[in-house]
């Protein structure tokens, strides 16, 4: 009970999102990675103005990570305390911009796929 | 009166099914009930075959939920090894962990055992003594959602 598991953490995400939305956010993951997959394959190469024009919504994925976390925790930028809350913070920014990125990319690769 | 900080402890008592069993302590905490236990090995010292843990436990400290998170492998190693007739080195040190809030977005996270040593999970990374977001963060999203998952033996 000590050990830090993958089944333990898997219960802890249940009770901290519920069951529901946690797998559900899970399965929504692995359709993202799947369909990033997918078109990279389709493709077969990343399409550099794509990944460009991707990478303008890392900013805005960013600051929806930041402002989502400050949301449901009910804190804002006056509250960051010590340099690991900066770490914490430019973490969450990251992790944001490059899902904001990885989205826009699929999007932009399957509405160009339909045109054409 | 003027004050700066109030910390109002309600009365504690275990429940009446342990402060009317013969397994409370006789002259410690004895308004209260809490069950004689070894404070190292959680076992009761007169009746061998009963541990606690949490809130009924008569130990010094560790009624708390990130204490039983301790408690529990300690008084499950004892008891396994009952079982198997071994003997186990299993031992509780206090562990008990206090989220201080110190407004609303940050907090302490401090950590101690029966020693008052401090026993920091994070060490080198969550300061206990410092008033920090991360702390509070911890506490808003993780602690509560472990202490579910303990109570369904997955955590």
């Amino acid at each position: 009970m000590n050990e830090l598991t993958l089944s333990t953490l898997l219960a802890v995400f249940e009770e901290m999102f519920g069951r529901h939305l946690f797998w559900g956010l899970v399965i929504a993951c692995t359709i993202i990675a799947f369909l990033f997959i997918y078109v990279i394959i389709r493709d077969n190469k990343i399409e550099a103005k794509r990944l460009v024009r991707a990478e303008l919504w890392a900013p805005v994925g960013a600051a929806i990570g930041i402002a989502f976390v400050f949301f449901i925790t009910s804190s804002n930028f006056a509250d960051i305390g010590g340099p690991i809350d900066v770490i914490v913070l430019i973490l969450i920014a990251v992790a944001g911009a490059v899902g904001m990125t990885i989205l826009a990319y699929i999007v932009q690769s399957l509405s160009s796929s339909q045109k054409s | 009166m003027e004050y700066d900080f109030i910390n109002v402890i309600p009365p504690m008592r275990a429940p009446d099914v342990i402060r009317n069993s013969p397994l409370p302590w006789a002259d410690k905490w004895t308004d209260q009930g809490w069950v004689e236990a070894d404070k190292h090995s959680l076992r009761h010292p007169r009746y061998p075959d009963v541990f606690s843990v949490g809130d009924i436990a008569g130990v010094p400290k560790g009624k708390t939920a990130a204490s039983v998170k301790w408690q529990v492998p300690v008084a499950m190693a004892h008891l396994i090894a009952d079982i198997e007739g071994k003997q186990s080195n299993e031992s509780y040190n206090g562990y008990t962990s206090c989220p201080l809030i110190t407004r609303v977005g940050r907090a302490m996270l401090v950590e101690f055992d029966y020693k008052n040593n401090l026993t920091p999970s994070f060490p080198g990374v969550i300061a206990p003594l410092e008033e920090l977001w991360i702390s509070w963060l911890m506490k808003e999203v993780a602690l509560k959602a472990t202490y579910n998952a303990m109570l369904r033996g997955k955590a």
